[in-house]
């Protein structure tokens, strides 16, 4: 068993910064949890705290119902993943490995075994004699990795553990992280910033921005329903339009965006006329070259672009808002020329809505620049 | 191929030409002189077999070296014991005050040590402590090797070791284990310079010891003491030439001893590391509390005040007495002393950058700790032992007749290792991209020499001139080796010393130590503010 729960933490830096505000959240046993957030959101603070590198003003940490808040790391049994591998550069890869197992007093044959273990695991044992600095990036993670394990804690905390590695190793790494996370029946927490990599991995995303937990749940929840213009835009590329609810009738809500551009959502709490903020993704629009019977954008397609397989175009409606396309190559959209005015339709279901932000729509995205 | 403005120069920093010259440098000026005495030794190895026949004189060499020895490794021991909690305390403990701790424990640096000797020993004459001259000896040393090892861990230490500490911490190592395991391992390079280099310091310093043997009315003499009385010929009832055979061998001895130890070091660094030692965690983890940590501190707050910064500013009240000595005489003195110090200093800086740059360059492992091998020589061989080496070389040949050159050559022999660290650490640090940057945004050579090199390594040349100058004003041995007509102000303290005008010693002791501080003040302060 392995359950977190933290309560209320709070911590502030140079008695001005509040770097987590009132932080309350809990992880099951066996669940694998990312926490996301921009620079600064307090997400890597929250991670130090749980592992006791730093003490919150107020608040408590609890690993399975006990209080933990004023032990010391060393007293926590959890293991930690650095994103630079931290690596003991005087020991070999074995030593490092074998490190936490003897710091606990085990037997030889124990810290053997473990020691065996952990590297097979990770494919790394015919290395055990080898240096940090002989190793590769992908091997000097997965030993820290083995290392984590290794101390025999259900608790394994990441710190970007896939940061510091190029894309082709990370590929392979991250699903390997969470097979192995599996198989061991651990309790984990990742800290990133791929938003793509961590709905991959993960039970569970917690979205941070300024202190504060903004959203939390399954990946495929969020990606869907966002709660916040924030969590939309953070989560995954997204098209922000504003417009005024036209018409609401039987729970489709007609929202106006321009003359000729007009979009339906099956949302509930928006009154007539009220201004609002719609989001859709890139991938959730259609194209027509001619006026098709729903309601749609008409706009002119200024730049077209080839993508990780993709046709991305940008359009620009009347009023001069813009929107990205992503569509699927076909010899339909291929012919589409710079230029030239096309209609587009979003499904309702996939047609997000949101008040319309007091401070703008312009100084909402800001904050993620 | 660094530094595309540097090829504006007719040699290249990294030229076959300018490689020549660096290691003929480091041979011909600093090396060789620093063993020659090994070869004079070994040709007139007959002369010493039957000097030596007579059992007193061997009893006196071998009693003075004994001595000598057993100072210098009580020394270095105290400096390791007191000196790395206190550097960690600098480096890792979040103490309201620690810049400026740290100025304060580097004040003994700038002090010439016959002055601080001076002042020390009238501190603990005055302290009424009835010591031997064995722990007076002791206890006088520390005040000038405490600073240096305190200075080159505390930096050590701050270097980020910091993900590695909080690794071993999550898996489950108490404070004292992380310590033990995983700082010191990465530092051992750093621990091993400080303690030897504690060693060598106390091994060789002279001025400090004759002062303060003298003003304790000691007789024993230690090894460089012998040195300086027998390098200079002089009356007595051996021959001078036997006065240099006594001087040759004691110098020789310590040399071999100096680079022995040195090469078992440095061969033992590079070895593996301890291993766990599962048994003595639990022993450190009980460690690990907070009365320990305060007794701990107390011990080391008092060690710094009582032992290290009472003692050398003792006497400054007799500053106020300057009236009665002669002022015109010491400013002579102090004349020789700068004039020494900034020769040192500029030769220095030219000679020691390629090779700085070279150390920070290169590729081979091999050679490069060759050659750090090599450049530290000068900092583990004892000064006096050095300088008479030195002298004994130069004397032989027809370039150099007169004194002060002599001098110099002896003061920019073991001020080298400074200049070259220093400016190493700084090569080292620049990156390349910065350059790359700066020529991107479309700067010729020269504005990026002048608006991104000169700007970026301009503190580390200030804080290489602020080592060299304080260690050359400071030094006695060397100098009392070289030559008994070139006088420098802290060789002018030994001399009034030894005709015993103590009072005059103790004026002009007062007088240096408030120069040298004002003096290390200023440099650091422009250190800091070009910072």
């Amino acid at each position: 068993m392995a359950r977190i729960v933290l309560e209320n933490i709070k911590k502030v830096f140079n008695q001005t910064i509040v770097a987590l505000d009132n932080i309350s959240l809990s992880i099951e046993d066996r669940e694998y949890v990312s926490i996301l957030g921009t620079s600064g959101s307090g997400k890597t603070t929250l991670l130090r705290i749980i592992a006791g590198f730093e003490s919150p003003e107020t608040g408590k940490v609890f690993f399975d119902g006990q209080d933990v808040s004023l032990f010391p790391p060393e007293k926590r049994n959890i293991g930690f993943v650095f994103q630079d591998f931290a690596l003991f550069p005087h020991l070999s890869v074995w030593e490092n490995v074998a490190y936490g197992p003897k710091i606990k007093g085990l037997g030889r044959e124990q810290v053997n075994a473990i020691g065996r273990q952990t590297l097979e695991i990770v494919g790394l044992f015919s290395r055990k004699d080898s240096f940090p600095h002989e190793l590769s990036g992908g091997m000097k993670q997965r030993v820290g990795l083995a290392r984590a394990m290794a101390s025999g804690s259900k608790i394994l905390l990441m710190d970007e553990p896939l940061g510091s590695l190029d894309a082709r190793i990370k590929r392979t790494l991250k699903t390997e992280l969470r097979n192995w996370v599996k198989e061991l029946g651990l309790t984990a927490i990742h800290v990133g910033h791929s938003q793509l990599e961590a709905m991959e991995v993960s039970d569970r995303l917690v979205i941070m921005d300024k202190g504060r937990i903004i959203q939390s749940g399954p990946p495929e929840e969020i990606y869907k329903n966002p709660n916040s213009i924030f969590v939309a835009d953070f989560i995954s590329e997204s098209n922000f339009l504003t417009g005024t609810i036209e018409n609401i009738k039987n729970q489709h809500l007609t929202i106006g965006i321009c003359p000729d551009s007009r979009l339906q959502s099956l949302h509930k709490n928006f009154k007539l006329k009220q201004k609002v903020v719609v989001s859709f993704r890139p991938e959730e629009v259609k194209i027509h070259q001619r006026l098709p019977n729903d309601p749609c954008l008409k706009g002119s397609l200024i730049k077209k672009r080839f993508l990780q397989g993709r046709l991305c175009f940008t359009v620009r409606l009347v009023n001069q808002q813009s929107i990205t396309v992503s569509l699927a190559p076909s010899s339909h959209n291929s012919v589409c020329k710079e230029g030239e005015v096309l209609y587009m339709t979003v499904s309702p279901s996939r047609v997000l809505l949101f008040p319309y932000p007091k401070s703008g729509l312009k100084q909402a995205l800001r904050t993620f620049l | 191929m660094l530094l595309l403005p540097f090829k504006l120069n007719i040699l290249r920093w990294d030229g076959v030409l300018v490689k020549i010259l660096m290691l003929g440098f480091l041979l011909i000026f600093i090396l060789f002189p620093s063993s020659f005495v090994l070869i004079f030794l070994f040709k007139h190895s007959r002369e010493v077999v039957g000097f030596f026949s007579e059992s007193s004189r061997i009893f006196l060499v071998t009693e003075a070296l004994v001595f000598s020895l057993k100072i210098a490794l009580t020394v270095a021991s105290v400096d390791l014991v007191f000196g790395l909690p206190f550097a960690w305390l600098l480096a890792k403990e979040r103490l309201p005050a620690s810049r400026l701790l740290e100025n304060i424990t580097s004040l003994p640096l700038a002090l010439p040590t016959s002055a601080l000797g001076f002042s020390a020993a009238v501190f603990w004459t005055f302290s009424k402590i009835p010591l031997s001259a064995f722990w007076f000896l002791v206890l006088v040393h520390l005040s000038f090797t405490f600073p240096f090892v305190v200075g080159i861990l505390t930096p050590a230490l701050k270097r980020g070791t910091g993900s590695l500490e909080q690794a071993a911490t999550i898996l489950g190592a108490p404070k004292l284990t992380v310590i033990r395991t995983i700082v010191l391992p990465q530092i051992k390079l750093e621990l091993t310079t400080a303690v030897f280099f504690s060693f060598a310091r106390s091994l060789s310093e002279t001025g400090a010891t004759i002062v303060a043997l003298t003003v304790f009315g000691l007789s024993q003499a230690t090894a460089p003491v012998l040195i300086s009385q027998f390098s200079n010929g002089g009356e007595g009832q051996i021959s001078y030439n036997e006065r240099l055979l006594l001087a040759a061998l004691i110098s020789g001895v310590l040399i071999l001893i100096s680079l022995t130890l040195f090469s078992i070091v440095q061969l033992l660094v590079g070895k593996r590391s301890l291993p766990v030692f599962s048994k003595l965690v639990s022993f450190e983890a009980g460690m690990d509390s907070v009365l320990l940590k305060r007794v701990k501190n107390f011990f080391l707050f008092g060690f710094l005040v009582f032992i290290i910064l009472i003692p050398p500013f003792f006497i400054l009240n007799q500053v106020l007495k300057v009236q009665t000595l002669n002022i015109r005489l010491l400013m002579t003195y102090l004349f020789n002393s700068l004039l020494i110090a900034f020769s040192t200093i500029l030769i220095n800086l030219i000679i020691g950058t390629p090779m700085a740059y070279f150390l920070a360059h290169t590729n081979s492992r091999k050679l490069k700790r060759l050659m750090n091998f090599l450049v530290d020589i000068p900092l583990v061989v004892p000064t006096v032992a050095l300088g008479f080496s030195l002298a004994l070389y130069w004397r032989g040949q027809t370039l150099i007749s007169s004194d002060l050159p002599l001098v110099i050559l002896a003061h920019l022999t073991f001020t080298y290792p400074y200049a070259v660290r220093t400016l190493c650490d700084a090569f080292t640090g620049l990156s390349q991209e910065f350059i790359d940057a700066a020529r991107s945004f479309g700067a010729s050579p020269i504005m990026v020499l002048r608006s991104v090199v000169l700007p970026l390594l301009s503190p580390s040349f200030a804080t290489a001139a602020v080592l060299v100058v304080a260690r050359s004003l400071g030094e006695t041995g060397a100098t009392m080796a070289v030559s008994s007509e070139v006088i420098t102000a802290p060789v002018y303290i030994v001399d009034l010393v030894n005709e015993y005008q103590i009072r005059q010693a103790g004026i002009a002791s007062a007088l240096l130590i408030t120069l040298s501080f004002g003096v290390f003040a200023l440099l650091r302060r422009s250190a800091f503010a070009r910072r």
